[in-house]
This record gives structure tokens, sequence and C-alpha cells, in this order.
């Protein structure tokens, strides 16, 4: 093998300009396939997490039917304490659950004495709420979360509304809801802190505790809108799902239907469209990858093999079997490939550590995104695989009929 | 003692037994080397080991290496049948030196190129090295070629990425696969044979016509050849340098027994062999031994 390997890389070496471009049109393909994937990648992680971690956990609990009008946030489709309870109990049983956090969600007008605005709040339980979300903290961008994520009679508003309205931090405003039974009911509280918007449903939520949320809407019972799960590892969300369904499957409505539904953050989150579609795009590339190479390789060898028919011809003549004839043509390919699949490689790692030491910030729609790529070393190795494939592929059918050229012909080629 | 007996042949019954004989060795001087060896006594008193060698040598030697009865090969030109080769009966013997002349488009290549077995005849028998080379399918046919055969081109045709040294090297390292240790001591050895030693670190575009033709000869010769094939290989040569090629040829030819058929239409040249076969409009016209070998059967 090691005899072909440098007779290979000597007519490489002979050939050396087109050697050169075809190379650097792999190292091309090689670096925009593993940019992309490390940009795209870490843009997704970034967006999935702020989601999962700041807003809706990586699973959600709802009554049957509550996702479907969530938009209205129906206070008759609540989880009774019951079904809370059992959820509760379902959840603590689970070791991939790391936190879950029990929302009372409601809509409300609020007030700052001069004017009058809608707001969607969750009630929380601070702590919970802080365990289950860990980035939320960070999306606090005036106040102090110090003494517990929302204190009882303060609220956290949202960023769009805070300057909407002109209101800020220590400022008092009036919250009037609408209670289950048609009437309404209305209290102060005190800001305690503005969030910056995040892309989603519930991005533009406020926060404030669950009992002033019970007391507000005059709840008589421990209800919850939903329960928000954050488990260890995203990659067992879809084992983590049905597990709890399992668990839950004994609670059934009057109809004999499950009475909860658990969705994933994907199901509820429009995001998740946007990362299928990044998804699409990371393939289309990948593909697009996969025709540089191809064209390329096989644009090379089969010119390879058309200059060298007499040197074929007269290696066939002295006895080269054909099998070796096709193996030193398909290790022109591959050492070609090689080649631009490892200075690629390298090219963009090397890009990739840069955007890590000086990074790259851009706007996603009012949020500004802090690009830090990375790519996990399977992905590296994969897409280095995928072009060695395909090189070779490329390379078959000239070196199939290098190997099977009739060496008279190929002795009398002018 | 017992190499020495090996190189004369008088053991040679041993490598038959031991199966170390090339794949595809000449099995006519197999035979006559045991009709000779056999009646052998286990202990030989020298004179009697030296007339065996003779025996054996002359036996070798005169075995039959190319047989060729009523040979023919027609090939098709567009829409025309051209019969390149009509009905050739001959046969050569071992360690000759031979040529086969005519003016172009004989059928003298294409008579080369069956017995190189490039091509099929399309009627006929040949028989080359006692193997009939007609039922040859493509990949026993390059093993053959690999094993027995050795070839040398009017255009030299050595690979350009390789020095003069390694191109000598390439059949033993990509068709024969012999042990580096081995194939460095038989290249080093060729590089002598043909006066290119202090040339081995040069790659054929640094060498002249002639340097190039040398290096052909020992890559045909390098992996123990039992014939070579030579198609017009002066012909890109000066008078003096395709002289010095043929001698050279011919040397090569005594020192190593091997069997030498070349093509050449250059009447100088023709004189050299030893034995020559005349072709026109593809039928063997003539054959016989040459000028230079009647004259040296005269002298002796």
């Amino acid at each position: 093998m090691l005899k072909v390997l440098k007779l290979a890389a000597r007519n490489l070496a002979r050939y050396w300009r087109r050697t050169l471009l075809t190379s650097g049109l792999i190292v091309l393909g090689v670096v925009a396939v593993l940019l992309f994937v490390a940009v795209s990648g870490s843009f997704n992680a970034l967006m999935i997490g702020q989601i999962t971690d700041s807003m809706m956990g990586h699973l959600q609990v709802h009554r049957k039917g509550y996702v479907a009008s969530i938009e209205n946030l129906p206070l008759n489709l609540n989880m009774r304490p019951k079904m809370v309870e059992e959820t509760e109990r379902a959840l603590q049983a689970m070791d991939q659950v790391v936190a879950y956090s029990p929302r009372l969600k409601l809509g409300a007008m609020f007030s700052n004495f001069t004017e009058t605005t809608s707001i969607r709040l969750n009630g929380v339980v601070p702590e919970r709420e802080m365990a289950a979300m860990p980035a939320l903290r960070d999306r606090v961008v005036q106040g102090s979360v110090d003494g517990g994520l929302v204190e009882r009679g303060k609220l956290l508003i949202p960023e769009l509304l805070a300057r909407g309205m002109k209101v800020k931090v220590g400022d008092t405003v009036v919250l009037v809801a609408t209670n289950l039974d048609g009437s309404v009911n209305g209290r102060t509280f005190v800001v305690q802190g503005v969030l910056a918007d995040v892309t989603g449903p519930s991005g533009r939520d406020g926060y404030l505790h669950i009992d002033d949320a019970r007391q507000l809407l005059r709840m008589t019972e421990a209800e919850v809108s939903e329960i928000a799960v954050r488990l260890k590892d995203l990659g067992g969300l879809a084992q983590a799902k049905a597990q709890l369904e399992q668990a839950l499957a004994d609670l059934r409505n009057p109809q004999g239907q499950p009475a909860l539904d658990i969705h994933t953050w994907s199901q509820l989150s429009p995001f998740a469209n946007i990362a299928r579609m990044i998804d699409l795009l990371d393939l289309f590339i990948r593909v697009m990858l996969v025709g540089i190479v191809l064209i390329s390789v096989m644009n090379v060898m089969i010119m390879a093999v058309y200059e060298r028919i007499r040197e074929i011809g007269t290696i066939a003549a002295i006895g080269t079997p054909p099998a070796r004839i096709l193996s030193l043509f398909v290790t022109e390919g591959l050492l070609l490939a090689l080649i631009g699949t490892a200075i690629g490689m390298a090219v963009s790692l090397a890009v990739v550590y840069a955007l890590n030491l000086w990074p790259v910030s851009f706007a996603f729609g009012r949020q500004v995104i802090v690009l830090v790529p990375s790519i996990a070393a399977s992905e590296v190795l994969l897409i280095g695989g995928i072009v060695l494939v395909v090189a070779v592929a490329a390379s078959l059918q000239p070196a199939w009929k290098a190997a099977r050229m009739d060496p008279i012909t190929a002795l009398r080629h002018v | 003692m017992y190499r020495s007996l090996a190189a004369t042949g008088v053991v040679t019954w041993r490598y038959k037994s031991r199966a170390l004989a090339p794949r595809h060795a000449c099995k006519g001087a197999i035979a006559a080397r045991l009709i000779y060896i056999k009646p052998r006594p286990r202990v030989l008193p020298y004179s009697v080991v030296v007339r065996v060698t003779i025996l054996h040598w002359r036996a070798a030697i005169m075995s039959i290496v190319v047989k060729a009865e009523a040979l023919d090969k027609t090939y098709q030109a567009g829409e025309v049948a051209v019969r390149a080769v009509r009905g050739a009966n001959f046969t050569i013997e071992g360690g000759a030196f031979v040529a086969f002349v005519g003016p172009s488009g004989s059928g003298k290549s294409t008579l080369l190129n069956m017995i190189g077995c490039l091509d099929h005849p399309t009627g006929g028998k040949l028989s080359v090295l006692d193997t009939d080379v007609t039922t040859l399918d493509r990949r026993a046919a390059a093993e053959f070629r690999g094993a027995n055969l050795g070839f040398i081109f009017q255009d030299f045709n050595l690979i350009p990425v390789l020095s003069a040294a390694e191109n000598i090297e390439y059949p033993l390292l990509m068709v024969q696969d012999w042990p580096a240790d081995k194939r460095r001591a038989r290249v080093t050895e060729l590089l002598e044979a043909v006066g290119m030693r202090d040339q081995a670190d040069k790659r054929p575009d640094q060498l002249s016509g002639g340097q190039k033709q040398r290096v052909a000869v020992a890559r045909a010769l390098v992996a123990n050849s039992k014939l070579v094939l030579a198609d017009e290989p002066t012909a890109n040569l000066d008078h003096d340098t395709a002289y010095r090629i043929i001698e050279l040829m011919k040397k090569m030819r005594s020192d190593l027994g091997t069997t030498f058929i070349f093509s050449t239409h250059d009447p100088k040249i023709v004189g050299e062999a030893e034995v020559k076969f005349t072709l026109e409009d593809g039928r063997l016209v003539n054959s016989g031994m040459s000028h230079a070998q009647s004259s040296q059967a005269r002298r002796a």
C-alpha cells in the first residue's frame, strides 16, 4: 500500500497546479461546511438554550386542551390540585428531572395610572422557577432578583412594556384581572425588575408570585396552568416524555382520555421550525460539498487518466495487475481529498478558535446574539469521512477505466 | 557448492519439487533439465557434474520459447477487415537473438504484441514458454507478462515521476512484490550491467535517448524475464546509440541467457540479429540465420 501511496503522491506532485486547484476547491467546501455547521449549531444551541433555560423548560405538562387555547389563557382549563399532586409525584420519581416549576398563567390589564394596556403574566414559586429556569436571572436588565426572583406584591415586567408605558423599577402599577366567574379584581403592585424580551411564546410575559396571582384571580384552590420541567440532558427528551406519559396515564378525564398533555419545548416553540430549517440548510450545504468533491475529484481523475494513457499502457504491458492500476488511481483521488480535507479542517478549526477569541455579535429580531461557534469532534470527523468516501467514489470510474484499458490501444495513443 | 550447482542448473529439479520455480516457468526447459539430471547418482564425480551442466545448458538454450502454427490476426479498421498476420509458422529457441524485419505495416508489431500476450490471435496456435497464450484472459495475461516477459518500447516509455533506479525497480515493486533488500541489490546489479549506475537518481527527462533505452533494457530484464520483446527499440535513436543498445541487448542475452525478440526496419540493425524473420503484408517470407550469425558460424 505504501508503494502505491508514494507513487500516487508523486503523480499528484507532477501536476501540482491542478492538484493545488482541486485541493483548494475541497478546502473551500470543507471550510464552508464546517463553519456553517459550527455557526448554525452554536446559534441553534444558543437559541434553544435561551428558550428552554429562561422560559419554557424542556417539557411542559398541561391539562388536556389547554395548549390549543393557550392564547386565551383559559382559567377553566387549569390543572386541578389532584392532577398537580400526581404530576409532582411522577416528576419526583424521575431521575432525569432536575427541577420543575408550577405556573399559573393569566391575562390582566396593566395600568400606570395614566395609561392602560394588556399583559400576560406567570404566577410562579420564585425558588422553583429559578431552579427550573436558570437563565431567567440573566434576563433581568433592570432591578434586582437577589432577594428572590419575585417578591410578594411585586412584579417583573417585560422590557417592551416598561418602555412603552414609561414604567421604571420601584413604580407602582395596577393589575386588573378577570376571574373564573367573570368578575374582575384589581390590585396594586410594585415593579421589582424589567426583563429582556426573548423570541418565542412567553418571551414577553411578566412574572409575579403564584400566591399573588391566586389572590388576584380570587382562586380558592391551588390550581396551576402548567408545570415546566427541566431535564438533566436535552438528549433524553423523548425518553423522559414517554416515561412521564406512562406515569400519568392513569389520570383520565370524564371522556376516558388522558387528562394531561405533555409537550416538548419544540412542540410549543415556533423556533423549532427555524431550527429545522437550519438543519435543512445544513443538509443542503453538505450535499453541495459532496457535489464539489465529486465533480472536482472526478474531473481531475478523468484528466489524469486521459493524459497518462501511454503510461497506463506501459505499466499494464509490463504486467501490473489491473487491481493495482485501479488502486493507484483511487489512491490519487483519496490523497487529493485527504490533502483538501486536512487543510480545510485546520483552517475551519482556526477560524472557529478565532471566533471564540473575538466573538461576533449580531441582531436577531430585537435580540443581540453573541456568536461563540463550536463544533463537535464527531462532526468534524463525519464531514472528513464524507469527503474521503465521496473522493474514492469519484475516483472509481476513471480508475476502473484505467484498469480496464487495452494495453495496445493505450501504447498507441498519441 | 549448492549455489554453484543451482546456478548451473544441476539442482534445478529442487526448484521444481519445492514449487519455487516461477509460476509460468518454461515447462519445456524444466523437462529438458529433468531428462539430463534424473539419472544422476546421489554423489557425482566432478567430471559428470561438468558434463551434466553442459548438457543442461544446451538443453535450456535449445528449448522452444515461442512456437506459432498458422498464426492469423485480422482486425477491423472501420468497415475494412485488415489481415495483419497471415498463417505465420515459426519457432524461436531459448537464448536466441531474433529480429522480425519488414516495412511499416508488414505485421511486425502485431506479431510481437501477440507473443507478448498483449493481443490475441484470431486464428492458429501460439505457444510462449510452453503456455498456450491464446487461452489467457486479461488478468492471466497480465500475470504471465509480469512473471515471464520484459518489454522495451520504441519511445522508451519510462514512468516520468520515477528516477532511473525506481523505473528499473518498478516491476519488482508493483508487479512481483520482491522484498526491499533483494530489490535494491537487483536494481544495483542491473544499473551496473547497463552502465547507468551514475545516473540512478535522474528522472527520465534528465536522461538522453540512449540512457533512457538503457534504463528500459534494465527494466525489461530486472525480474529475470525469460523473454524480452522490443518493438523498434532503436527507432528513436541515432545510429551509434542504436548500435550500442543492440550490443547491450546482446551482452545481456549472453550474460543472462534471456531470449531477445525485436522488430526493426533499420537495415543496419537487422544485421546484428542472429535469427531473422522477414515479414511482408503479414506473411513470413524468409527466416534463417542473419549475416552476422553466418559469419560467426563460419569463423567457428
